[in-house]
C-alpha cells in the first residue's frame, strides 16, 4: 500500500472516502492536507488534516475501504501524516463520535499507534428512549412531573427573550433559536417564573428517529432532574422505544448529571492524541 | 406623479441611507475583531499551506484508476468541540452580535462562507484584462462558474491556485470571443458541472448551511447563470443540439435549485445573513429577518417537496432506461428500413442484415425532416462498404469520414474515468447517453476497418479509415471504447435490477438477440453485472500494459480529465522520454529488472556487505532510489544535451545490473561472486556515465549561478522557478551518491578536474536543495520584507552549518571563477 497528496485535480477518485467537510474545502482549493491510500492502482482510503494552530494537527477525516482494511493502511495514513507534522506541530490528534459498530475498532487502532485518549470537556452520550426508561431518574414515573411545560405553551417572545440572552452572554452553545423548527418544541421543557423562563431544556430533532439534548438551563439544583423527567417522559410519550436519544456535556453539572442517568454508560465522543515524533513506525 | 407616490420615493430613499449608515457603522465597529479573526484565519491558512507544500515534495500525487467500494457514513450528531473551537466560536458570534440583532456564531460562518465564495471570484475576473471591457451581464454569467483564486500578501499563490487562474482565464478569454466552437468545451464543462450537483433532502439542515454556505452559494448562482447562459444567441445551436436526455436532466434541475435558492436564502435572512451581498443583516433591516421567520417553514416545504419531486423523475428516468437499449435499437432497425426504401437501393437480404449496415444505422436521424438525408446515408454506406477491392472512392471515403470523426470525437471525449468512479445510483441516470455512445462504438468498429482511399486492393498492409481517424490515439481510443461498452452494459444491468425489483422490467427491456434469457431477468442482470466489471477491469489492464500510457504524467492528465492524446503527443516528441516510459511501462524481464533496482529499491552497491559498509560509517544503501521518478533527473540540460536515446538506455541497464542480488560475503568469497562481479562492473560503467552528466550539470551550475544563489531575490526566484526546479532535481539524490554510495568517487582524488566535481557538487547541490525551501518562505510570508528577512535568516543559519563552511570554503579557495553575478542564459558545456 502507498500514499500519496490529493488536490482538486485528482479529487474525484478520492472523493466517497472523504467526509462531506474536508471534500468541500478541497473543492475550494483550501491548503487542507489529504492524503489518498492505494493499493496497486486501486484507491481504498484516505485522510485529512488541519494544522490548528502551531501546537496540533488535527486528523478530520480518516477513512479506508473496507475490503483493504487490517492491511495497514490506516496506520500509514495516520504515521504518514504525524511525519509531515514533524517540525511543525507537536502532536497530532484525533476527535470523533463512536456512533456504528466499524467505529468501535478505532479506539485499539489508535492505542496500538501509541495515541492516548484525551480529557475532554464536552463529552457525548448516546443512548434509546427504552435504555432511558429503565435508567435510576426515570423508574417507576409514566407522567411527566409538574412544574415544567412544554415549549408549545410559553410564548414565544419569551423565547427569543431568553435566547438573546444567552447570547449575548456568550452562554454555551446553542446552534439554534429556541424557536428553530429543528427544536422539538413538544419535548423541550421550561420552568417559569413570573411568566419568563427561569430553567429550560431543549431537544433538537435530527431525523424521526433521533433527538438530541442540545441545552440545558438549570437556574436552581433541583430544576434539573425535574426539567429532565419531564423532557424525556413527554418524549416517550411522542416517540419510538427505539428513538436514539444524544446527549451532550459541555461541563462538570451535566457530566454529572450524565453520570446519574445511565449510570456506567461512557461517553461516545473520543478523542486520542500523542506526539508527532512517535517512534513505533512513523516514517515516510 | 403623485404627492403619495412622491412621499414613498422619499420614505425608501431615507430607509436606504439609514440602511447604508448603519451598515457602515457595523463595519466600523467590528473592524477590530473582524481583522483579528481574519488574522489568525490567515495565520492558519499560512501555516497550512506550508505544510501542504511540505506534503507536495515529500509524497508524490495520489494516482489510481479505479476506486474501492465504501464510503464513510457521517451521523447527524454533535461532533467534539474542542477548547480553541469553542474560543473561537465566542470569538465569531461576538462580532456578529454586534453586527445584527440575531447575530451568533452561525451569523458569522453563513456571512463569511458567502464572502468567501465571491472574494476568490472577484479577484479572478479582476485580474484578467478581457474581463475589464465586458459587459456586466457576461461578467455575472462567468464568474458564477469560474474556480476563482486568492494571494498572499506578496502575490505568491499554491499551485492549485495557478492552476484555477490558468483556467479562469482561459475561461474568460475562449467564451468572451463570441465564437460558438472556442466556448463548447466550457459549455460541456458548466453541464457536466450543474449535472453532478446532488440535492439532498438534509442540505438544508442549519448545520450543512453552515459548513457549505461557499458551496451553495456557488450551486444557487451557477444555476442562475446557467438560465441565461441557455438563451444567449451564440449558445443556442449548443443547447439544440444537446442529447436530448441531458437536455432533460439539465432542465428538470431548475425547479428544485429555485426551490433550494429560495429556501437558501430566507434561511440565511433568518439567521441575520445577507446572501446576495455576503453581509450581516442590520438592525435597520431587522423586518427582513422577521419576515424570514415567518415564511422560512413554506420554502423548506417547497425544496423538499421538489426533492421529493426530482427524485420520483429520476425514477421514471431509470425506468425508462431500463429498455433504452432495445428501444433505440429497434428505432434504428425503423430508420434503416425506411431508409432502405426511400433510396431505391436494392440490396440482396444478407446484405440488409450485415453487421456494416445493421450498426451503420446510428448514423440515421429521427424524424419525417431527416428521410431525405437518411436515405443519403444509406447510398453512402453502400457505396463506401461495396467499392470495388475494398478501396473506397475518395469522395465517399471523406464522407463517410466527415460524419464519424465528430462521433469518434466525443467517445475519446467521454470521462469514462469520472463514469467509473461514481457509485451505481448515479451511473443508472447516465444509462442514456452511454446507449448511445455504445450504438456508436459499435458502428465505427465496423466501419473503420475499411481500406484509406489511397490503398491498393494489391495491398496486403494498409491504412485503413480507423488508422486516419484515430492516428495516435489507439490505446486510448481502444480503451475508451472499451469502457464505454462495459459502462453502457452495467447501466442498463442496474436499471433493469432496478425494474425487476420495483416491478416494470419485461420483454420489452431486451433485443431479439438477447431472447429468451437464460435464467430469467434476475441472472441475466448478475451475469451483465459481472461481465461489465471484468470488462472494466481488462480494459484497465491492458491500457496499463500499452506502450505508451500508464507514465506518471499520463495519469495526472488522465485524472485532470485532460485530452490526452494531443498532450502524449507533445511528450513523445521528447526521445528520452520515451526511452523512461519503455521502462516503466515495458513488462519485459529487462525493464522490470530496471524497475526494480532503480526505482522500487533503494540503490546500493554490489561490491560491499552491509557490514562492511557499516564498518566504514556507510548506510547499507543510498537510503533513496537513484530515480524515484526518471523525470527528475532528464529535466537537467546536462542530461538534455549530453545524453541520445541508445546512451540513457545503455546507462540506465548498466546502472540496474545486478537486480535482486545482494552481497552476502566480503568480495571473493560469496556464492555468487561471477554474477556479483559482472553486474558490478556494469554499475560501475553506469555510474561514469552518470558522473560524466552530472559533472557537466555542476559545472553548468557553477558559470550559471557562481555565489549568488543565496542572494536570489523574491522576484528573480518567482520569475525562474522553473529553471531552478529543473537545475536543482537532482540535488537530493547527488548528495546522496556522494554521502553514502562507496563506489561514487574514486578513493583518491586523481586530478583537478576530479576535485572541481566534488566541490561543486557538495555546494551546489546542498544549497540548490535549500532554494526550495524559499519557494515556502515566499508562500508564507506576509509582505515582501518579511520574506527578505526570513530568506536572510534561513541563509545565516544554513551558512553556520559545518558541511556549508566546508563545501563554501573549499569552492571558494579552489575555483577563481566561483565569484559572479547570475548569467540565467547558460549552456552546457
Amino acid at each position: 500500500m502507498h500514499v500519496g497528496w490529493i488536490d482538486q485535480s485528482n479529487l474525484p477518485l478520492f472523493r466517497t472516502f472523504l467526509l462531506p467537510d474536508s471534500e468541500a474545502a478541497l473543492e475550494r482549493g483550501e491548503p487542507l492536507t489529504a492524503l489518498g491510500l492505494m493499493k496497486g492502482e486501486v484507491a481504498c482510503g484516505a485522510a485529512t488534516a488541519w494544522l490548528d494552530g502551531q501546537d496540533t494537527l488535527s486528523i478530520r477525516s480518516l477513512y479506508v475501504a473496507p475490503d483493504y482494511r487490517r492491511q495497514g493502511g490506516g496506520r500509514l495514513l495516520v504515521n504518514t501524516l504525524a511525519a509531515l507534522g514533524t517540525g511543525l506541530c507537536g502532536s497530532i490528534q484525533c476527535g470523533y463520535t463512536q456512533t456504528l459498530p466499524e467505529h468501535e475498532a478505532l479506539a485499539p487502532f489508535f492505542t496500538a499507534l501509541g495515541f492516548q485518549p484525551e480529557e475532554e470537556e464536552s463529552g457525548i452520550y448516546l443512548t434509546t428512549l427504552k435504555e432511558l426508561a429503565d435508567s435510576p431518574l426515570f423508574q417507576n414515573r409514566t407522567e411527566p412531573p409538574k412544574g415544567p411545560i412544554p415549549f408549545v405553551q410559553v410564548s414565544t417572545s419569551a423565547l427569543v427573550a431568553v435566547y438573546k440572552k444567552a447570547a449575548a452572554a456568550g452562554e454555551n452553545y446553542l446552534e439554534v433559536p429556541l424557536t428553530d423548527p429543528s427544536v422539538d418544541q413538544q419535548a423541550s421543557v421550561a420552568i417559569l417564573e413570573q411568566g419568563m423562563p427561569r430553567s429550560f431544556a431543549v431537544l433538537t430533532r435530527q431525523a424521526p428517529d433521533q433527538v438530541t439534548l442540545a441545552w440545558v438551563k438549570s437556574a436552581q439544583p433541583n430544576d434539573l432532574p425535574l426539567m429532565l423527567q419531564s423532557a424525556f417522559a413527554r418524549l416517550r410519550e411522542i416517540s419510538a422505544p427505539e428513538t436514539r436519544v444524544a446527549v451532550q456535556t459541555v461541563d462538570d453539572q451535566t457530566a454529572q448529571l450524565m453520570a446519574a442517568i445511565l449510570p456506567g454508560v461512557s461517553p461516545i465522543s473520543r478523542s486520542f492524541i500523542r506526539p508527532v515524533e512517535y517512534k513505533e513506525g512513523g516514517s515516510l | 406623479m403623485s404627492q403619495a407616490y412622491q412621499q414613498e420615493q422619499k420614505q425608501e430613499q431615507i430607509q436606504t441611507q439609514q440602511q447604508e449608515v448603519q451598515q457602515e457603522q457595523v463595519v466600523r465597529q467590528t473592524a477590530p475583531e473582524q481583522e483579528e479573526v481574519r488574522q489568525q484565519a490567515a495565520q492558519d491558512q499560512a501555516l497550512n499551506a506550508q505544510l501542504t507544500t511540505v506534503v507536495h515534495q515529500q509524497l508524490p500525487p495520489a494516482q489510481a484508476v479505479q476506486a474501492a467500494h465504501g464510503a464513510p457514513v457521517q451521523e447527524e450528531l454533535p461532533s467534539p468541540t474542542g477548547y480553541k473551537a469553542r474560543r473561537r466560536e465566542k470569538k465569531h458570534a461576538k462580532i456578529a452580535r454586534k453586527a445584527c440583532p440575531v447575530g451568533t456564531a452561525i451569523t458569522y460562518d453563513l456571512v463569511e462562507g458567502a464572502r468567501l465564495s465571491k472574494e476568490r471570484k472577484a479577484l479572478s475576473a479582476r485580474e484578467c484584462p478581457q474581463m475589464q471591457t465586458c459587459s456586466s451581464y457576461d461578467r455575472r454569467v462567468l464568474m458564477s462558474f469560474c474556480k476563482g483564486y486568492q494571494k498572499g500578501k506578496l502575490g505568491g499563490m499554491s499551485a492549485q491556485d495557478k492552476a484555477n487562474k490558468a483556467a479562469d482565464h482561459q475561461l474568460f478569454t475562449d467564451y468572451l470571443t463570441g465564437n460558438l466552437e472556442r466556448r463548447r468545451p466550457h459549455l460541456d464543462n458548466m453541464v457536466k458541472e450543474l449535472l453532478a450537483i446532488r440535492f439532498t433532502p438534509d442540505m438544508l439542515t442549519v448545520r450543512n448551511v453552515r459548513r457549505n454556505m461557499a458551496r451553495y452559494r456557488d450551486i444557487v448562482d451557477k444555476f442562475y447563470a446557467m438560465n441565461d447562459i441557455m438563451k444567449d444567441p451564440v449558445n443556442v445551436p449548443y443547447f439544440n443540439a444537446m442529447d436530448p436526455m441531458t437536455r432533460q436532466a439539465l432542465e428538470a434541475a431548475f425547479p428544485l435549485s429555485l426551490a433550494f435558492s429560495a429556501a437558501l436564502f430566507t434561511l440565511s435572512n433568518k439567521y441575520g445573513c445577507d446572501l446576495d451581498k455576503g453581509e450581516y443583516i442590520s438592525h435597520v433591516q431587522e423586518q427582513n429577518i422577521h419576515q424570514a421567520n415567518a415564511t422560512l417553514p413554506e420554502f423548506l416545504t417547497d425544496y423538499r417537496q421538489a426533492q421529493a419531486g426530482h427524485q420520483q423523475e429520476e425514477e421514471r428516468q431509470i425506468r425508462q432506461s431500463g429498455g433504452d437499449y432495445a428501444a433505440r435499437v429497434k428505432q434504428n432497425e425503423d430508420l434503416l428500413r425506411q431508409a432502405l426504401a426511400d433510396s431505391g437501393v436494392t440490396l440482396a437480404l444478407a446484405e440488409r442484415r450485415a453487421p456494416w449496415m445493421v450498426k451503420g444505422a446510428a448514423l440515421l436521424q429521427v424524424g419525417e425532416e431527416h428521410r431525405e438525408e437518411n436515405a443519403a446515408v444509406v447510398k453512402m454506406l453502400v457505396q463506401f462498404h461495396q467499392a470495388p477491392g475494398g478501396v473506397p472512392p475518395k469522395d465517399v471515403y471523406y464522407q463517410v469520414k466527415d460524419r464519424l470523426t465528430p462521433r469518434v470525437q466525443r467517445i475519446l471525449d467521454c470521462d469514462v474515468n469520472a463514469l467509473a468512479a461514481l457509485p451505481d445510483s448515479a451511473l443508472i441516470l447516465h444509462a442514456a447517453e452511454l446507449n448511445q455512445m455504445l450504438l456508436d462504438v459499435e458502428m465505427l468498429a465496423e466501419l473503420m476497418g475499411t481500406r484509406h482511399h489511397t490503398a491498393t486492393p494489391a495491398q496486403t498492409a494498409y491504412l485503413t479509415l480507423g488508422d486516419d481517424l484515430i492516428r495516435y490515439k489507439g490505446p486510448e481510443y481502444a480503451y475508451q471504447a472499451s469502457m464505454i461498452q462495459a459502462l453502457a452494459q452495467r447501466a442498463r444491468a442496474l436499471a433493469v435490477g432496478y425494474m425487476t425489483k420495483h416491478g416494470g422490467a419485461d420483454a420489452a427491456c431486451f433485443i431479439q438477440e438477447e431472447q429468451p434469457l437464460a435464467g430469467g431477468i434476475p441472472a441475466w442482470t448478475e451475469r451483465q453485472l459481472a461481465a461489465s466489471s471484468q470488462q472494466m477491469e481488462e480494459s484497465r489492464t491492458r491500457l496499463q500494459n500499452s506502450a505508451i500510457v500508464g507514465h506518471p504524467e499520463y495519469e495526472e492528465r488522465l485524472a485532470q480529465g485532460v485530452k490526452i492524446g494531443k498532450n502524449m503527443a507533445n511528450l513523445m516528441d521528447d526521445p528520452l522520454t520515451r526511452v523512461t516510459w519503455e521502462y516503466e511501462r515495458s513488462q519485459a524481464p529487462e525493464a522490470q529488472a530496471v524497475r526494480q533496482r532503480l526505482q522500487d529499491e533503494n540503490y546500493y552497491s554490489l561490491n560491499y556487505t552491509p557490514q562492511e559498509l557499516e564498518a566504514r560509517g556507510l548506510p547499507a544503501n543510498l537510503s533513496e532510489s537513484l530515480f524515484r521518478r526518471f523525470g527528475a533527473f532528464l529535466q537537467s540540460r546536462a542530461a538534455q544535451a549530453l545524453l541520445t536515446p541508445e546512451t540513457l538506455r545503455e546507462m540506465l541497464e548498466n546502472l540496474a545490473a545486478g537486480a535482486g542480488l545482494h552481497r552476502t560475503a566480503p568480495m571473493g568469497q560469496d556464492p555468487n561472486e561471477d554474477a556479483l562481479k559482472e553486474a558490478s562492473q556494469r554499475n560501475a560503467a553506469g555510474m561514469a556515465q552518470l558522473r560524466q552528466v552530472l559533472s557537466a550539470h555542476f559545472r553548468y551550475l557553477e558559470r550559471k549561478y557562481g555565489d549568488q544563489l543565496m542572494f536570489l531575490t523574491p522576484e528573480e526566484l518567482a520569475e525562474h522557478q522553473a529553471d531552478l526546479d529543473a537545475d536543482f532535481a537532482f540535488s537530493q539524490v547527488a548528495l546522496k551518491l556522494m554521502d553514502n554510495y562507496p563506489d561514487f568517487f574514486a578513493q583518491e582524488i586523481q586530478d583537478l578536474d576530479e576535485l572541481h566535481f566534488r566541490n561543486r557538487l557538495q555546494y551546489y547541490a546542498s544549497v540548490g536543495k535549500s532554494v526550495k525551501d524559499m519557494y515556502t518562505i515566499l508562500r508564507t510570508a506576509q509582505n515582501r520584507e518579511e520574506a527578505l528577512t526570513r530568506m536572510k535568516e534561513y541563509w545565516q543559519i544554513a551558512e553556520s552549518t559545518p558541511d556549508y563552511a566546508q563545501a563554501y570554503q573549499a569552492i571558494r579557495a579552489r575555483h577563481p571563477g566561483f565569484a559572479h553575478p547570475v548569467r540565467w542564459n547558460q549552456g552546457v558545456q
